[in-house]
């Protein structure tokens, strides 16, 4: 029987001390009567594998013990949906207001790139620990067992108010003339039809190197192109959109090369010392560099939710907006 | 995939008819090994490790009464129906008819 009591030793280890010595008689008389029954039938004692047998028919000890106790979940009903919602609160706002707000600030810094790292590596610490308070409050709330009056006493009037979710399937008209005139306006400026007029105070002794220029009208055109259909044809088709995954990447990669070959601006200001001039040269292209890393970031975005939309699949909003639960069924 | 689900879902069936044949198979004491056995023999299996946590959830719920006493030189847990579990029994079994006449005329 050493088999046995080696099997009943491990569940009593994982049991309240309070209830182990009557749940283990309890079990261990089940288990010797069932093997004393096997033993009548046999009329013999049982071999290892049959006793191993009777043990393993009856579970992993992880699992009898799990059985008897009373809480099988750290945050229970009531309070789950709610503690869901806050660590969605945590990814969805907090996680990214500390990214911005840390790459913001990272951006007066004297060593920007340092502190940016260093802002990411925080950004990340503050969420983890929100995640952290949050699921202690809940299971305090949860062991407290504290009643949710809300819960009963409510009216569907008092309901707040959420934003309706469009049609996926559609393409705002407005958002394709928008950003069809929006390319066209930088186009305009990239060429040099449209000369932005120069302050003597500030001169821009260099910008981007000349290879870019031809890439970026290539872009921007393709961009306008899409746009057009767009704005024609108000709706996703999965040609449509097989056609945008190929600008995003295309954009993707442009967007890398640039980032290559950062700095891109030098500057003249004649009545600026030479330590500030370099100050404001390395504001100057940082922000250029944040904005040109925020496209590319973008830009991938949109590669992954223009892939799932050319293989005909859900876009991610309509799946975020369900996982959120407001999907009200459009 | 399937025959997950219609585990799941066989699982899911059983577990609340099980407390009514605990109870009604707890009219009369017995202790865990035999009612294991007599749920068997009506085609209701029930294996150890769900058994006595159900029955511990019952009587902490005050629907059963239990006991040590030695039997065959050996100490046994026996369980009764209290009268409280008599008559959540007999409501519960009323509830059991409705739900299995219903479901008659729907399957």
């Amino acid at each position: 029987m050493e088999l046995l009591d080696r099997y009943l030793n491990f569940i009593r280890m994982l049991l309240p001390r309070a209830k182990q010595r009557d749940i283990i008689s309890e079990l261990s008389e089940d288990l010797r009567a069932q093997i004393a029954d096997q033993e009548a039938e046999l009329g013999r004692p049982l071999h290892e594998p049959e006793l191993e047998a009777i043990l393993k028919q009856c579970g992993h000890p992880l699992l009898v013990a799990a059985r008897y106790q009373s809480e099988q979940a750290l945050i229970g009903q009531p309070f789950y949906p709610l503690y869901t919602f806050g660590l969605k609160l945590v990814q969805w706002v907090v996680f990214p207001l500390l990214l911005v707000g840390g790459a913001a600030l990272a951006l007066f810094h004297a060593h920007p790139f340092i502190a940016l790292g260093d802002s990411i590596g925080d950004a990340i610490t503050g969420a983890i620990y929100m995640v952290g308070l949050l699921t202690v409050a809940f299971v305090v709330l949860e062991r407290l067992k504290i009643k949710l009056t809300f819960l009963e006493d409510w009216r569907p009037r008092d309901l707040p108010k959420l934003p309706a979710i469009p049609d996926q399937s559609l393409i705002p008209r407005a958002e394709s003339f928008g950003a069809f005139v929006g390319c066209a306006g930088f186009l305009v400026w990239w060429t040099g039809l449209l000369h932005l007029p120069q302050t003597p105070k500030l001169v821009l002794l260099n910008g981007l190197p000349e290879a870019f220029f031809w890439p970026v009208v290539v872009l921007f055109v393709a961009e306008m192109a899409v746009h057009a259909v767009n704005l024609l044809l108000p709706w996703w088709t999965r040609k449509r959109a097989a056609a945008r995954v190929l600008v995003d990447v295309y954009a993707v990669v442009l967007a890398a090369a640039i980032l290559r070959v950062w700095p891109w601006l030098a500057l003249r200001i004649p009545d600026l010392s030479a330590a500030k001039l370099t100050q404001v040269e390395l504001l100057v292209n940082g922000c250029l560099y944040l904005a040109v890393l925020t496209t590319a970031f973008g830009y991938a975005v949109c590669l992954l939710k223009d892939l799932r939309r050319a293989r005909g699949l859900p876009p991610f909003t309509k799946t975020l907006w369900t996982w959120l639960g407001w999907d009200s069924g459009h | 995939m399937g025959t997950e689900a219609f585990e799941n879902l066989r699982l899911e069936l059983r577990r609340g008819s099980l407390i009514l044949a605990v109870l009604a198979e707890l009219r009369q004491e017995q202790y865990g090994y035999t009612l294991r056995k007599a749920l068997g023999r009506h085609g209701l299996a029930i294996d150890e490790g769900t058994l006595y946590p159900l029955l511990r959830r019952l009587e902490t719920q005050g629907l059963l009464q239990s006991q040590w006493r030695e039997e065959d030189k050996r100490n046994k847990r026996f369980y009764q129906l209290s009268p409280e579990g008599a008559q959540i029994l007999e409501q519960l079994s009323a509830e059991w008819r409705a739900i299995n006449g219903s479901l008659e005329q729907i399957l």
